[in-house]
């Protein structure tokens, strides 16, 4: 699994990578968990991020960035057993803890940290957010779901189609 | 039109982007995305899309179905639970019970209704279909089919046969009467002979049949049908004399019949049917169910391989059971097992540890065969009227 043209020629030192922020915080991560990002694996296998460049993420700030990287870092292990057959339950209901602790966050980061995970392609963590909203939503009234995201107060004319929708399929909101 | 305009300070989740919306919206179960149309617009156009209706029936849970019965003066049971081994939860679904399931769509009596969005139609406005076998979908063209038996109106030296037909839901046509079942070849270390050997046979315009198959009384389909790969496994029985264990296979897109030789499996044992894996899966059990084994179709010889033995916490068991015996299955392509007991469902992982338990009242629940994946997409036998 390790990259054979690693840079720095230690063996049994894993190979690190340098990711920059929009606000140009940088990064210094194993690349083995910075390629859980599609988006960033193929700079990676091609050698880039090491040494003194870093790889430069424009639409990512630091405060997301780094909250990424600890999903990132939590998760590699496992992803590097190939999704991990051979884990132990007890592994897999760490990380299950660790990820229900890890959503418990603030809407606007819960925002960013969709944003980021769509932009750097990482699979787990995009469908462990898509989850939690999903979850945020489940189980409400329109109103309650247009509240709870964040949506503007909905004009006359919206309301009157949000009533008649909800008078046609009455038994979906018993 | 102004939405956009009125929406561009939001920084919030109301803002999230469509394909990102897409992820999230699939997630939800059927009803909370009829909700969902209610919200808005964009978000109803959105939830509407053939597309995210397919990837929406793809993402739900398959839900398993538990009878019970409400009050203990009922003869039948009346009252149909839907249970999530994923999520632990558990729902009431109907006060009916299911003849048959496929693709979110479910049976009852000669109507055919989608609890997701609570729409019904007759099977057929031409015939009565009763002795339901099951329902599926016809791969090449997408419709929706049954297949089930009737008295024959050929003329046989054969004492009232049944024939097989298939009917397409929501059309017009008659039923399509299917070639009749060939007899089992009986194994020729058993009969000592070198040509093959048939018993119970009738022979149909020339044909040779499976009488067990065919007679008045009809054959005894044990369990639901397996769908795998354009097949429909039946497990099957005859009324009298036998009891050997058989495996009927219909082959939905030719609309022919095969007989698959069983797994090795003590008549007298309990034997179900189930897919794991894409492959089609047989536990069998003796009569006290403290101990399953589970056995594997390999796809390139048809033959039958023992793959593991799962032993039932029966400690566990009687300490929640109040009374009377119980009932194991499984019903999970991982092999998760549901063991019913009287009061109480418990679930168990494939090596038999118990991982959750559901509580019945003073009720008896059963696993019915047929299990419920939700879906929203809609059908056109459905819009007529």
């Amino acid at each position: 699994m390790a990259a054979p043209e690693s840079g720095d020629g230690n063996n049994g030192a894993a190979r690190m990578v340098t990711l920059i922020s929009s606000d140009n915080t940088r990064f210094e991560v194993e690349a083995a968990a910075a390629s859980l990002s599609q988006t960033l694996q193929l700079t990676i296998l091609d050698g880039g991020g090491g040494g003194g460049d870093g790889i430069p993420l424009p639409n990512v700030d630091s405060a997301t960035l780094s909250k990424v990287l600890e999903y990132c870092i939590k998760h590699a292990p496992a992803a590097a057993n190939g999704g991990a057959p051979n884990a132990t339950a007890v592994d897999r209901a760490e990380l299950e803890r660790f990820d229900n602790e890890f959503v418990n966050i603030d809407q606007s980061v819960l925002y960013s940290l969709i944003m980021a995970a769509h932009n750097l392609e990482i699979e787990g963590l995009q469908s462990l957010v898509a989850k939690k909203v999903a979850d945020m939503i489940k189980g409400k009234s329109p109103m309650e779901i247009r509240r709870t995201l964040g949506f503007p107060d909905p004009t006359p004319e919206e309301q009157a189609e949000m009533n008649a929708h909800m008078l046609e399929y009455g038994w979906a909101y018993e | 039109m102004p939405r956009g305009g009125r929406r561009k300070k939001h920084d919030g989740l109301a803002s999230i982007p469509q394909e990102i919306l897409h992820e999230i919206l699939v997630r939800l179960p059927a009803k909370s995305v009829l909700r969902c149309r209610a919200v808005c617009r964009e978000w109803r156009r959105l939830t509407s899309d053939l597309a995210f209706l397919v990837a929406h029936h793809r993402h739900q849970p398959t839900l398993h179905l538990i009878s019970s019965f409400r009050s203990v003066d009922r003869l039948f049971p009346d009252r149909l639970d839907a249970v999530d081994l994923l999520s632990g939860e558990r729902r009431p679904v109907a006060n009916c019970m299911f003849d048959a399931s496929c693709d979110g769509l479910v049976v009852i009596g000669s109507r055919i209704y989608n609890p997701a969005t609570r729409q019904w139609a007759p099977l057929s406005r031409k015939v009565r279909v009763r002795n339901l076998v099951g329902l599926f979908r016809h791969q090449p063209s997408g419709e929706y089919r049954v297949l089930f038996w009737r008295i024959s109106s050929v003329r046989s030296q054969i004492y009232c046969p049944n024939e097989y037909c298939v009917l397409t839901i929501g059309s017009d046509d008659d039923p399509r009467p299917i070639r009749s079942p060939a007899p089992v070849p009986v194994e020729r270390e058993q009969m000592n002979s070198s040509e093959p050997t048939y018993v119970h046979t009738g022979v149909i315009q020339g044909q040779p049949v499976e009488l067990g198959l065919i007679n008045a009384i009809g054959p005894t389909f044990i369990g639901a049908p397996v769908l795998l790969h354009g097949n429909m496994y039946l497990h099957w029985k005859k009324y009298w004399e036998d009891r050997r264990h058989k495996v009927l296979v219909f082959d939905t897109v030719a609309e022919s019949f095969w007989h698959l030789r069983p797994p090795p499996v003590n008549p007298r044992h309990i034997m179900q049917l189930f897919s794991m894996d894409g492959n089609l899966a047989a536990s069998s059990s003796k009569d006290t169910m403290t101990e399953m084994r589970i056995f594997l179709l390999q796809k390139e010889s048809d033959m039958w391989a023992f793959q593991y033995r799962i032993k039932l916490p029966e400690m566990e068991i009687r300490r929640f059971q109040e009374q009377g015996d119980w009932l194991a299955k499984v019903v999970s392509e991982e092999g998760d097992l549901l063991v019913a007991c009287f009061g109480w469902l418990l679930h168990c992982d494939r090596k038999g540890k118990l991982v959750a338990k559901f509580r019945f009242g003073d009720d008896l629940p059963v696993v019915i065969p047929h299990v419920l994946k939700e879906s929203l997409i809609q059908h056109t036998f459905f819009q007529k009227d």
